[in-house]
């Protein structure tokens, strides 16, 4: 897979933020077929840092409901990527 | 960092700079100011960082609060470092494309400062010689006013109509056999020779006898305020139904007690009473005559060039006076200059003339003052302390703590200052 079908686009969000200034930890949605081990080469490649850490989060989808029929939302993959210490992703604006 | 220049006309240029640090503090504060309105999607109200805000909404929205507040910033700590007596607003000029994040700018304010007196002339100046004797018609006039103000209206029986009785009167005015509106009343109360009808409707009456009918030949006067009845003949319907005499009481001790006044129980002692009255008022408005003539001499002969910002800010306040005064009377200051019959530029252009003049006034005063150490006392100040006190029914204690000490030292100077110029006049 290339690295830009891997990672899909950050997440910003309170919380996330709160990861990068406290513990240099940054949140992306992958796609989730994608293995730790390849999510962390992609971002390696992307942003050129280096990565310490991939925690990878499986997102229970909501139930949706349309009239009579009922459906599911997008089945979101996060990882949560642990940079070395001194690296950082500009796209954060931290 | 500034640079000050003085221009003529009581104004200064100054150049301030604001340096990167300044300016970035005061995007700071920009942002704080906004903050808990900002929304940003995964982000509760208030709770954005900086960064977020930057992206998304771009650092050029923060620019003109920013501006603001170090043009604040910056301004009063030229004008407290150079020591600038500002009197009215500054006119700040800046180009706010040089304005750049991480990047000092500069800009100019002009502002006008109080101005420089020359003083000329002011002791010795000549003056007529006001008499404090009153004049002994003046006290038969002012108790005959008296008497007229207790007159008693006197039904006549007989006699005819003459001029200084009161008519009581029935009405009905047509034009070209056609009544119109408000032009009829009954029993209406009527003093003629008080000019309230249009002229010659009070004459006309002259003479009649009571219930006697007659029919006037009016003609309205161009200046009428209708615009239908303007310079039209008209015929009045008149019945006279009742007249009234004044009558004047006679003046005698019996009067002078109904007055129930206090301690005037004689005709003499209204008198002197009277006497003593018109005294005081005379002995006051030669003194206001003297301290005018010579506050406007020294006014006159002194030399100052006052800012138009600083005459406009007066009058500004001036126009803020009687706006409160209409407010006394529940109207808005438009409709209570109409009602004062004076238009809206010539209050404006009164109001710049008393401004100047109150500026002069004040500003000469001071110079004086200044030029003949003239200062208000410990023992001065208390004692203008203790007027206010009984003034307002409050203690004088309560008084001190809330009245600014350097006020009142300005008011006694002033007050000194006046009685120097008076004491300095020449009478001849």
């Amino acid at each position: 897979m290339l690295a830009s079908e891997i990672i899909k686009r950050p997440i910003i969000t309170e919380k996330t933020m709160l990861l990068v200034e406290n513990n240099n930890k940054y949140t992306f949605s992958v796609d989730k077929r994608a293995n730790k081990i390849q999510i962390a080469r992609a971002i390696e490649e992307l942003f050129k840092v280096k990565v310490v850490k991939v925690n990878k989060i499986n997102t229970t989808p909501k139930l949706k409901r349309v009239g009579q029929h009922t459906g599911f939302k997008i089945n979101v993959t996060k990882a949560i990527v642990t940079l070395a210490e001194g690296d950082k992703i500009e796209m954060f604006a931290a | 960092m500034a640079k000050v220049e003085m221009l003529s006309g009581s104004k200064v240029r100054i150049e301030i700079e604001v340096s990167k640090e300044q300016f970035n503090h005061g995007l700071d504060h920009a942002f704080n100011d906004v903050k808990d309105d900002v929304e940003v999607k995964g982000f509760r109200k208030g709770k954005v960082t900086r960064a977020i805000f930057d992206q998304h909404y771009g650092v050029e929205s923060l620019y003109e609060e920013a501006i603001n507040h170090c043009i604040q910033d910056t301004y009063i700590e030229a004008v407290t470092n150079e020591k600038i007596l500002v009197v009215a607003q500054p006119k700040i000029d800046l180009d706010i494309t040089k304005v750049e994040k991480g990047k000092a700018f500069t800009y100019v304010a002009l502002v006008a400062v109080e101005p420089v007196v020359t003083l000329g002339e002011y002791k010795g100046l000549e003056f007529e010689n006001l008499s404090d004797e009153v004049i002994p018609q003046a006290v038969d006039l002012e108790i005959t006013k008296l008497l007229e103000q207790n007159a008693e209206l006197v039904l006549k029986e007989e006699g005819k109509l003459e001029n200084g009785d009161t008519a009581i009167f029935d009405f009905e005015g047509s034009v070209d056999g056609e009544p119109f509106d408000g032009g009829k009343a009954e029993n209406y109360e009527l003093l003629i020779g008080s000019g309230q009808f249009i002229p010659g409707f009070e004459d006309k009456m002259l003479g009649m006898t009571l219930e006697e009918e007659r029919d006037l030949d009016i003609k309205f006067p161009e200046e009428y305020q209708a615009e239908n009845l303007k310079g039209k003949d008209a015929v009045f319907k008149v019945k006279l139904h009742e007249m009234k005499r004044k009558e004047l009481p006679e003046l005698n001790d019996e009067f002078v007690k109904d007055l129930e006044r206090e301690g005037i129980n004689t005709v003499e002692e209204l008198k002197e009473k009277t006497l003593n009255t018109l005294k005081d008022q005379l002995i006051l408005k030669n003194n206001n005559s003297r301290i005018d003539f010579a506050v406007n001499g020294a006014v006159e002969n002194a030399k100052y060039e006052i800012a138009e910002e600083m005459i406009v800010e007066e009058k500004n306040r001036l126009v803020d006076n009687v706006t409160q005064q209409a407010k006394q009377y529940n109207l808005d200051l438009d409709t209570y200059l109409q009602y004062s019959g004076i238009s809206k530029e010539d209050f404006e252009k009164n109001l710049m003339k008393d401004a100047k003049k109150s500026i002069a006034t004040r500003i000469v005063v001071q110079a004086i003052s200044k030029a003949e150490k003239i200062e208000a006392t410990i023992e001065e100040k208390d004692d203008k302390y203790i007027e206010i006190a009984a003034q307002y029914n409050m203690d004088v204690n309560q008084v001190k703590t809330s009245v600014n000490d350097e006020a009142i030292s300005q008011e006694v100077e002033y007050k000194k200052t006046l009685d120097f110029l008076v004491d300095n006049l020449i009478i001849e």
